[in-house]
């Protein structure tokens, strides 16, 4: 990979690949399914890294291990750093 | 155990009124909550549940050194919402409005200190309840491990509560923590400060007033903030069905309206204000999660959540607990059977003379509730290895391998963890799904959670497989063919599940499938004391069933066995047999001879075994024109095309209320009808020994299945059914469930006879 530089981009959670970092910029969705995901520490700026990438994926946040299936009506952007 | 030690005499003397108060122990979801609570309690003093919700009730005390103390344990959660109504329940015993429960004295926040940031929200929703806190830091030893450090006064000084740093695993910080409960109980605790921006407070505040002048309720504030917060919440909707409240969801509407107006949008607002708070309590006295100490966890989990390896993982852990069941316990039966049971069979022959009394201990008592306390190795070994696994984390990562295939079924990983534990006892399974959101996917789990092989039906399978399976092993002993039989059965209820739940997601609760979400705690080293008394928790329920249902219907069906009929002959029979030994014993002693000319024995002219002979066809007689044997033959008809006979056919059908039930009828069935030896006491032998009437033996390998495939499949749980009501609010659905597994049992194990019959013909 060349590296041409860092930027941002938003993406969908389940885009990430294993090892990558990202923070969570908007969780869109349900309301009361949004809260109990923010409740559980998946909230707006939160910094994750994806363990491992699939459905259900495997997220480190917070020095703690989520496993995350999300429906269709469930959404979560990021933004990661990427090579750009 | 500290909690156990009396407290001395001059103590309490010393202690006040107010020496007794109720504390309530809240924390997320693995955060080492029942490590603490046993750590303090012990085994809990009574586990029940709210009346009306599905929501645990698990209550313990223990003793300090000024009194007892009540401790309340609630379900571990992320937050302290009132979503739905079991939620709701813990925050009604928090604020003391759940009636069954004590006022709440003292508020014990228990967090993980691994990851402090993310169990305080938890924390400020309880700072709002105006409660003595205080705060456990527990898994304080990990933390220390990982090289970090919580400044812990400075923490006490900041959130303006006490903090105590435990380590409950270790039972390090126990008595510290005991002290402090005590102490903070007699402290008078300030009003904690709203951190919220004044906007939502006077939406509150106008809210309660509305609420008070419209309808006379008068909510504590926390309980408004959350009408507002929650929506669609449990609370608002159960408000909104009295008259006077009808307008309250358009008034919420147009609070949360308001204050996204000015910026601050629900639910958003709540989660962004808590974790902004806590991050500026927490700044500058708490090290942050180094992400490199995870790594032993993680590389565990490159196996264990692989999606081949973790699949693989999981069968071989399942496989490895059914061979160490079988191998590991049998030394235990045999002691059981062979010298305990045969030891009071004849104590009691010395005792009583043959007749009723006789008859009615030990056909009835020791033949039927000892045939099953026989079983309480396999089912203690069971709950051991059940115990390890939850405690050590690595039933979570059962449940992320199950995901995928959950999901082809419309369920979700939520729904594995209850029917894991079904594999233990349906109930507590059934009563697990509450933590599944979605109501489609918690009834279809509800409805296929019976399948699950429990632990009533061990004793069955050991029975007969342990009587009927050869005993092969391979691998020098590691691998034996009972434990992989055993294993299979387990499997049969699994495998039926699978198109149950896909015909009932399809036809009866057609959705999408619900998204999953769920934390993979880090792995530990199980806690003896939690396993332990896991085990003994089941232990205590084995034997309590088999003390009142099973000894009940044990008596019960020997009476059915007994009456009517005249046992005078068969007493004299008995009476002669006896003296006979006896004199034999004598001779015997006398010229040391062995148990071979024993046999020999002329008596009135007949040898012994021509009278035992005698004695078992006249015990046979006797039961087949007793009330179980005709009504048995009655039903003979209906389980003779599964390879039963009349005798089965009785212990299956008194069965029904309890499944463990078959095996104190049977031994009772066969001790009464004298088919139980001298020699070796017990039901194996006497159901190897069983004869159809012209002669061939009643079990093959082929009925010894059939029989097993029925249990494994039947719907023989009284206790089962009734939750199942309870938690569907419903006699639609425990019905439902009857009729479907009963049918699916009897199809099942005509299919498993009739083919294996085949089968064994065509290899003859």
């Amino acid at each position: 990979m060349i590296a041409r530089g860092i930027a941002e981009e938003i993406l969908p959670l389940d885009l990430l690949q294993a090892g990558e970092e990202a923070s969570i910029v908007e969780l869109i969705g349900n309301e009361s399914q949004v809260h109990r995901l923010a409740e559980m520490g998946l909230r707006v700026g939160a910094n994750i890294r994806m363990v491992r990438p699939g459905t259900p994926c495997l997220l480190a946040l917070d020095g703690k291990r989520l496993s995350i299936r999300l429906a269709q009506d469930l959404e979560v952007l990021v933004a990661a750093a990427v090579p750009a | 155990m500290d909690s156990t030690i009396p407290a001395s005499s001059i103590e309490r003397q010393v202690s006040s009124p107010a020496a007794k108060f109720t504390v309530a122990l809240v924390g997320n979801p693995n955060t080492g909550k029942s490590t603490f609570f046993s750590a303090l309690c012990g085994v809990p003093a009574r586990i029940g549940n709210y009346p009306g919700v599905t929501v645990e009730k698990k209550i313990g005390k223990y003793r300090d050194s000024q009194g007892t103390v009540t401790v309340v344990d609630l379900p571990g959660t992320y937050s302290l919402s009132a979503r739905t109504p079991d939620e709701m329940v813990s925050v009604d015993v928090l604020l003391g409005r759940q009636a069954d429960v004590a006022h709440v004295d003292v508020i014990v926040a228990i967090v993980d200190a691994t990851n402090l940031e993310r169990n305080l929200y938890l924390f400020t929703q309880l700072r709002q309840l105006n409660r003595p806190i205080v705060l456990v830091l527990n898994m304080w030893d990990r933390m220390q491990a990982e090289g970090r450090t919580i400044e812990v006064d400075e923490l006490s000084r900041r959130l303006g509560v006490r903090v105590v740093a435990v380590s409950a695993s270790r039972s390090q910080g126990i008595d510290e923590a005991k002290k402090m409960i005590r102490q903070v109980a007699g402290e008078p605790h300030a009003t904690a400060a709203s951190l919220f921006p004044p906007i939502l407070e006077g939406e509150v505040n106008e809210l309660s007033q509305w609420l008070r002048e419209t309808a006379d309720i008068e909510l504590q504030p926390f309980l408004v903030e959350r009408l507002i917060f929650d929506i669609g919440g449990a609370h608002a909707s159960e408000l909104a069905r009295r008259p006077k409240l009808s307008e309250l969801p358009a008034r919420l509407a147009q609070i949360r309206e308001r204050l996204a107006v000015a910026g601050q949008k629900v639910p958003a607002l709540e989660t962004r204000e808590r974790y902004k708070w806590i991050r500026s309590q927490l700044a500058g006295i708490a090290s942050v999660p180094d992400e490199q100490s995870r790594s032993l966890s993680d590389r565990i989990d490159q196996v264990l959540t692989h999606r081949v390896w973790g699949f693989l993982m999981f069968g071989l852990i399942m496989f490895a607990i059914f061979q160490a069941i079988t191998s590991g316990t049998v030394w235990a039966m045999d002691w059981i059977t062979g010298s305990l049971q045969s030891w009071l069979v004849s104590g009691v022959e010395s005792l009583l003379a043959p007749g009723t009394l006789r008859s009615l201990v030990n056909d009835g008592i020791i033949a039927g509730v000892g045939s099953v306390i026989v079983f309480l190795p396999q089912i203690l070994m069971l709950f051991f290895f059940i115990g390890l696994l939850e405690d050590c984390g690595y039933m979570a990562r059962a449940a992320f391998v199950m995901d995928k295939l959950m999901t082809k079924l419309g369920l979700s990983g939520k729904s594995f963890l209850p029917l894991m534990s079904s594999f233990a006892c349906a109930v507590p399974g059934i009563m697990a799904t509450r933590v599944i959101e979605d109501r489609r996917d918690r009834m279809v789990t509800i409805l296929i959670a019976p399948l699950m092989s429990c632990s009533a039906r061990l004793p069955v399978y050991v029975l007969l497989v342990t009587a009927f399976v050869p005993q092969v092993s391979w691998l020098g002993g590691w691998i034996g063919l009972q434990g992989s039989v055993l294993f299979a059965m387990h499997l049969v209820g699994l495998a039926v599940a699978v198109p149950v739940a896909w015909l009932l997601k399809k036809f009866f609760f057609p959705g999408d499938v619900p998204p999953f979400v769920m934390e993979l705690p880090s792995y530990k080293v199980p806690s003896p004391r939690v396993v332990f008394y896991r085990v003994w928790e089941r232990a205590e329920a084995f034997l309590t069933r088999a003390g009142t249902l099973i000894f009940c219907t044990a008596v019960l069906v020997w009476a059915a066995g007994y009456f009517p009929g005249d046992h005078r002959p068969l007493n004299e029979l008995t009476r002669k047999i006896e003296q006979a030994q006896a004199q034999a014993a004598e001779s015997a002693e006398a010229d040391a001879s062995t148990e071979k000319s024993l046999d020999g024995l002329p008596l009135d002219g007949l040898p012994l075994e021509v009278l035992t002979a005698q004695r078992r066809q006249l015990s046979g007689q006797l039961i087949e024109q007793s009330l179980l044997g005709r009504s048995g033959k009655l039903i003979e008809p209906v389980v003779k095309p599964l390879g039963w006979d009349w005798k089965i056919g009785v212990g299956v059908i008194a069965s029904f209320p309890a499944r463990e039930v078959i095996i104190a009828t049977l031994g009772t069935i066969y001790s009464l009808g004298g088919d139980v030896g001298e020699e070796d006491e017990g039901l194996r032998a006497a159901i190897v020994r069983s004869r159809w009437p012209d002669g061939r033996p009643v079990y093959t390998l082929p009925v010894a299945l059939s029989i097993m495939v029925f249990f494994a499949l039947c719907a023989q749980c009284a206790a089962t059914l009734m939750v199942i009501k309870r938690e569907t609010n419903s006699w639609r659905w425990p019905v439902f469930t009857f009729f479907y597994m009963t049918a699916l049992a009897y199809v099942a194990a005509l299919l498993t006879y009739q083919v294996g019959t085949l089968i064994l013909g065509a290899m003859a």
